[in-house]
């Protein structure tokens, strides 16, 4: 006889039924290129592949749940410009967030953020994948790596070309 | 391999990254138009694969351990508090937010063999990650509910309910004598996100 369960949140990772887990992925998605209108969509395609890796072998190793599924979206926004478009209006979104409601951040880190994003918009999709995943799920190099299935030397390559691109934008908003 | 510590422009990136995936991930979304197709797909897959998406974690120390594994069947029934064909006679809010008591009509019990007529049961809303999963009066389903209360409850229904239920029958008496793995065992450790950890770029 099933017991009465108690009231007590028990809140982790799970099959992204949890919020803060939800946003994170879909975070994931747009840094990876995904249109902001196709992150639902995106965010199913995510499920799917958690729910399909139940019947491959276990591995991957990095510490969390919650990472592993911003891995899966990583992949996921990687591959959806391969039959879809790829979003072109990061910036834009941004700035019209930004707008449109009282700024809950300090306008030197949402300029930064804006021509981040608008960088962003620059790079290749797998440039842009490991920019999310060091910088946002904050992965260290040898886990990417890992999950990707690629030599650290690679990771490194392409995070030093992507930071690169990057932080030419990032010097000339700053002497603006 | 020590790798180098993040310049300090890393750092402004890093802050800038995570704002812009602030915005993204809480983006208004839209309602139910093409994600329907990808939910269709996700529930067969839920059916194909007896679906639960199972976790493991380490954070004991240095030492890497397989954090996503994908559990028996036996295991999977080990791991479930209750199993058993039955209706939906009524839903409810629970006093924590994203949980629901389901008020469930036993018709078939698997786990354990023997229930109540009549079972409540206060569990992780199902529908909250997979429509197809949302629990209403009337269902006729298969519910498994995780020992854990943070893992939702695995529902089928219609033509998979029954497959479903031969393959939890084959494997009952293997479950019998199968332990849950430690973090699928209620009370298991919850998983906490590590903000801002850094090990270094």
């Amino acid at each position: 006889m099933p017991r009465q369960r108690s009231t007590k949140a028990q809140r982790g990772a799970s099959l992204l039924t949890d919020q803060q887990e939800v946003e994170r992925v879909r975070a994931v998605l747009a840094l990876g290129g995904v249109p902001w209108d196709d992150l639902d969509d995106a965010l199913q395609e995510v499920r799917l592949k958690l729910l399909q890796s139940r019947s491959k072998p276990a591995l991957e190793t990095i510490r969390s749940p919650g990472a592993w599924a911003s891995v899966i979206a990583s992949r996921v926004a990687a591959d959806w410009h391969r039959s879809r478009k790829r979003d072109i209006g990061l910036r834009e979104r941004l700035a019209a967030r930004w707008t449109a409601r009282p700024p809950e951040h300090p306008q030197e880190d949402r300029d930064l953020a804006l021509a981040v994003a608008e960088r962003l918009e620059l790079l290749t999709d797998l440039q842009r994948q490991v920019v999310a995943l060091r910088f946002y799920v904050d992965l260290p190099v040898r886990d990417i790596a890992l999950v990707l299935e690629i030599p650290e030397g690679t990771v490194k390559s392409r995070l030093n070309s992507a930071v690169a691109a990057l932080r030419s934008r990032m010097k000339v908003e700053e002497i603006r | 391999m020590t790798e180098k510590e993040p310049e300090p422009e890393d750092e402004d990136l890093r802050r800038a990254v995570n704002l812009i995936g602030k915005e993204a991930g809480t983006a208004p979304r839209k309602r139910l138009s093409g994600g329907v197709i990808a939910g269709l797909l996700l529930g067969a897959v839920l059916v194909t694969f007896g679906a639960l998406i199972l976790f493991t974690a380490d954070f004991g120390g240095d030492e890497r351990q397989p954090f996503v594994q994908s559990l028996s069947e036996a295991e999977n029934i080990a791991c479930s508090e209750f199993i058993a064909v039955g209706e939906v006679v009524s839903t409810a809010p629970s006093d924590v937010a994203d949980r629901i008591v389901v008020t469930f009509a036993v018709e078939v019990p698997l786990k354990p063999a023997a229930s109540q007529a009549t079972v409540k049961l206060d569990v992780l809303d199902p529908g909250l990650s997979d429509p197809q999963s949302d629990l209403r009066a009337g269902d006729r389903v298969l519910l498994e509910v995780p020992q854990r209360e943070d893992f939702p409850p695995a529902v089928y229904r219609g033509s998979y309910l029954d497959s479903r239920v031969a393959e939890i029958e084959r494997y009952l008496d293997e479950a019998s004598d199968t332990e849950c793995p430690p973090y699928f065992q209620e009370g298991g450790e919850t998983v906490e996100m590590e903000e801002n950890s850094n090990d270094g770029a």
